[in-house]
């Protein structure tokens, strides 16, 4: 009597991995017919008849749906009725359409019915539904905002009717955005929510695992992603569907290779090709991709290409789908391996499309999602008092609903009575609900409109504002490296660069909370400098703070030369420290200190800024490191800010390993310390490799280079490389003098900027004359008191030379200049070590 | 030292250039792949910046081609520079074939560092 029950398939273009897959059941026709509210009354009718049989044919014969629905069209009559009757056979075209992979094609068939349910029906399950069909193709085409949009307002719509079902399908399709946008957090959120709504029948419980377990294979739990995917195939048995069979073992062979088991990834993938016949052979070519990837694991790229040709056969390289992202790049990989450029680039190119394309879509969805947020915080009290009211009622709505829908299953008289009594039993609640209901409705809205509004602004961020920002730092720091400024012109200038540093910081902070928000912040650890760093940050605020009045410090004293860390993020840390320490600060005194400390789990890197402006009552202190929170909206509008700076440092700092803690008493200023763990570089100290001896360390050098051109110091740096533990730049022979008599370097090098000038070289030389002395010449140098001469490209060559001659021990000689001045021979020279 | 520059606004290549000409170095611009690639066969250039972005090829094809050289120029050290942000930029362009990446806002050090460290890659220095 009742249709028999197939699941139905939505594809899931913008997913991020290639063989991701949302099995979110769109329809369900069977179910849906038993509780839909009927247009018509007798069955006999010839329109409802096709409607029927369109739904029916759906899941396994969309062509054939497609033509019923056509067919019922034309029986749709006149009038308002036969525009209602139209608008359902449009929906059901538009879906077939979909199933049959022309998104562009129902599009809009599915807008213009909608607009007719909108108008006719508003607030009816056909509204509901095409509002689900309208919004997954819209995110099908990349319109996360409007998709987002439509979904929760069809999840309205189906909460108000009490239609669980369809409410947990909204619900899923919410998540998968999510999932979409790397949130995954709320994409389990929001799949659990479903679950709560409705857990009625093997579908949802398919697709609600296999969606659970992409977003954990995602989040690289792979063995947690397998375990779940084969609760998805139980499912998928017990709905015996081949194409989800196929598909879900396509998604364990993915994550089994992820994990890296490779025999048994290849073995799940076969017993997917074997199964993947008649309906399911779709599914074959994201099948050989898996086995491509496979092979190309396994060193043979060969086999890997013949799978990929089979992946690829047909597919305009241009015009791939995001399914085929990560394909491309094992193509890559493949064609390059097998001497095939062209074709490499080919797929390189195709894998940055649809990468961009990805990333625009996350970031996007990332924005319109913070926009949310944006106002969403204001009116998170006013929703979860709602809230809790709608969800008692929710509850008893939603659980009578449930033992109405089993029942319905069983016998088509028996649901029609149960319907009808549900009906009536309904009623008497929704008076009350629908005051709630209609608040929580307008608050939605509101925070549509918002969400549309602030996403635009937030999605041209990135590229955009760097240009400009180019241009605005790029020029200041040229000028500011003109010797001939007066001071006046030099810190005015000043200004403007801490201006522009500000502004690049704040966008990097914006686009960072979306980020970390969605665990996307990689930290890169390497050497830092660690007193050039905090002195880089204490330069660019020192003269904001003057002018206000501030005395402004940065103590170096303990703190340590180097640390191996993520300069970028430490530095953003630190500078969001100092800017809110700037800001709130109208007189006194702004230190930035820095230390080392020792505790339980190993040694510490603590960085206090300190300041002494108004403090931060005890009470709010944890507060302050929420995003978007200010102490007092009096304070925002002074002193401006977005509220993002202390948590984006907490969030870092902890990226990092650590934490940021803060010490305040009102009227007694504040000191926030940032406190991560301190990885010092293996470090030889100077002089210690014993001449001869066997298990010598390999030496590392201190030099001292001369050279005013800052390329040529980069050069030298870079040729130098790890060879160089510390390598300090002056710009002249005075400067060198200076610096040399304050400490020991194994070798001063002289660029080829340097000048030559005899008599200051020597005079350099009895500074310190064990000293190697360099010359980097570009031709011939006479004169001065060099014991080498190289030519820029022999630069590297110089540490091992260094290296030789500390363990040989070679007596210093100096060659003897053409003008004729005393050698110098280290007998002479006492060694003063 | 000569270093060709390709981007094709026109404000990111004076920028460039005015940051090299402190170091006295001498510049050719580009604006786009294809103008990069006319370019290295008719001089003989130390160093490339080369942006993403571009109008009818851009950087990252046009660093795969120059890569595919038969000439000495293949192996011209390749800066990137560009304004998207995120670790898989230096993946991808590190695997067609690029030197090193800088992010702009452009920093003299970062570009100075970049070109140095390119240069000596290539065994340029």
């Amino acid at each position: 009597m009742g249709p028999v029950m197939r699941p139905a398939l939505r594809r899931a273009a913008l997913s991020i991995s290639a063989v991701l897959i949302v099995a979110a059941p769109a329809a369900t026709f069977a179910a849906e017919f038993a509780e839909a509210e009927s247009s018509t009354a007798a069955p006999e009718d010839a329109f409802e008849a096709r409607i029927q049989a369109a739904k029916t044919e759906m899941m396994s014969d969309p062509q054939g749906a497609l033509s019923e629905a056509d067919g019922a069209l034309a029986l749709a009559g006149p009038g308002a009725a036969g525009d209602v009757r139209s608008a359902t056979a449009s929906w059901l075209r538009a879906e077939a359409l979909t199933r049959m992979n022309r998104p562009s094609e129902a599009l809009p068939v599915a807008e213009a019915a909608l607009e007719t349910a909108r108008t006719r029906k508003p607030g009816s399950k056909l509204h509901g539904d095409l509002l689900m069909t309208v919004s997954t193709l819209r995110g099908v085409q990349g319109h996360a905002q409007e998709a987002l949009a439509g979904f929760h307002q069809a999840h309205d719509i189906f909460r108000k009717l009490g239609e669980a079902r369809s409410q947990a399908k909204a619900l899923q399709s919410i998540g998968s955005i999510y999932n979409d946008a790397r949130d995954f957090q709320r994409t389990l959120k929001y799949y659990d929510e479903a679950a709560a709504v409705y857990a009625g029948d093997p579908v949802m419980s398919l697709s609600a695992h296999n969606n659970r377990a992409n977003a954990l294979k995602e989040m690289g739990r792979y063995e947690e992603a397998e375990a779940r995917y084969k609760l998805a195939l139980a499912d998928a048995r017990k709905i015996d569907s081949p194409l989800l069979i196929v598909r879900i073992l396509t998604n364990i062979a993915s994550a089994q290779y992820l994990k890296g088991d490779l025999d048994l990834a290849e073995r799940t993938a076969r017993q997917a090709l074997a199964l993947a016949q008649g309906p399911a052979q779709e599914w074959r070519p994201y099948i050989w991709g898996v086995l491509a990837q496979i092979a190309l694991k396994r060193g043979d790229p060969g086999r890997a290409e013949q799978y990929l040709r089979r992946t690829f056969q047909g597919q305009d390289l241009n015009r791939t789908t995001l399914m085929f992202r990560d394909f491309h790049l094992v193509a890559r990989d493949v064609y390059e391996a097998l001497g095939e450029p062209a074709m490499a680039l080919a797929h390189l190119k195709a894998f940055v499309r649809l990468d961009d394309e990805a990333r625009d879509a996350s970031a996007s969805v990332n924005s319109a999602l913070m926009a949310a947020r944006f106002d969403y915080n204001n009116q998170r009290l006013q929703i979860s008092e709602l809230k809790a009211e709608r969800l008692a009622k929710d509850v008893q709505l939603s659980k009578t609903r449930q033992q109405f829908a089993v029942g319905a299953v069983a016998a088509l008289a028996l649901m029609l009575a149960i319907v009808l009594w549900a009906y009536f039993s309904v009623r008497r609640n929704r008076n009350a609900v629908r005051k709630v209901n209609a608040e929580l409705t307008t608050t939605n809205v509101a925070l549509e409109r918002a969400l549309a509004a602030r996403s635009q602004l937030l999605a041209t961020t990135s590229h955009e504002i760097r240009t400009p920002l180019n241009g605005i730092l790029g020029m200041t720091e040229i000028l500011l490296r003109d010797r001939a400024l007066t001071d006046d012109v030099r810190n005015k200038l000043q200004v403007v660069k801490s201006s522009g540093v500000t502004l690049q910081a704040l966008v990097d902070d914006i686009l960072d909370v979306a980020k970390i928000e969605t665990g996307e912040i990689k930290v890169w650890k390497a050497e830092t400098d660690l007193r050039a760093l905090l002195g880089e940050v204490g330069d660019l605020w020192s003269e904001v703070a003057r002018e206000k009045g501030v005395a402004f410090n940065v103590e170096l004293a303990e703190c340590p030369a180097t640390a191996i860390t993520d300069a970028r993020r430490l530095r953003q840390i630190v500078f969001n420290l100092v800017s809110n320490a700037v800001k709130f600060t109208d007189a006194g005194a702004i230190v930035v200190r820095a230390s080392t400390a020792v505790a339980a789990d190993g040694p510490r890197l603590r960085i206090a800024v300190v300041d002494t402006g108004p403090g931060v009552p005890e009470s709010e202190q944890e507060r302050v490191f929420e995003a978007f929170h200010q102490v007092d909206g009096q304070t925002t509008r002074k002193h401006g800010g977005t509220g993002l700076g202390l948590a984006i440092c907490r969030d870092l700092a902890r990226a990092l390993g650590g934490v940021v803690t803060l010490e305040s008493r009102v009227g007694e200023g504040a000191t926030f310390t940032v406190d991560v763990p301190l990885e010092q570089p293996e470090t030889v100290p100077a002089g210690a490799v014993a001449v001869g001896s066997a298990d010598a360390a390999p030496v590392v050098l201190d030099i001292l280079l001369v050279e005013p051109n800052p390329l040529t110091v980069s050069l030298i740096k870079a040729a130098f490389g790890d060879d160089a533990r510390r390598l300090e730049r002056v710009d002249s022979v005075a400067a060198a003098a200076e610096t040399l008599a304050a400490r020991p370097f194994d070798a001063v090098v002289a660029g080829p900027g340097a000048g030559a000038d005899p008599v200051e070289w020597t005079a350099l030389a009895e500074v310190r004359p064990e000293t190697v002395f360099v010359r980097v010449a570009d031709g011939e140098a006479a004169g001065a008191p060099f014991d080498h001469t190289l030519a820029r490209g022999a630069v590297k060559t110089l540490p091992a030379m260094l290296r030789a001659e500390r363990e040989q021990g070679t007596p210093r000689t100096r060659s003897t200049p053409a003008s004729g001045r005393a050698t110098f021979d280290s007998s002479v020279v006492s060694e003063a070590s | 030292m000569k270093i060709l520059i390709v981007d094709d606004n026109p404000m990111n290549r004076e920028i460039a250039r005015e940051m090299l000409a402190m170091a006295g170095v001498e510049t050719v611009e580009a604006e786009d792949g294809g103008q990069a690639l006319s370019a290295l066969d008719n001089g003989d250039f130390d160093c490339v910046l080369m942006d993403l972005r571009m109008p009818s090829m851009d950087g990252l094809e046009a660093t795969v081609r120059v890569r595919a050289r038969t000439d000495e120029q293949a192996d011209v050290p390749i800066v990137i520079v560009t304004a998207d942000g995120g670790g898989h930029v230096r993946t991808t362009c590190c695997s067609a074939g690029a030197d090193e990446v800088v992010f702009k806002p452009l920093s003299m050090d970062a570009l100075f560092d970049a070109i140095g460290r390119a240069a000596v890659a290539r065994g340029r220095a």
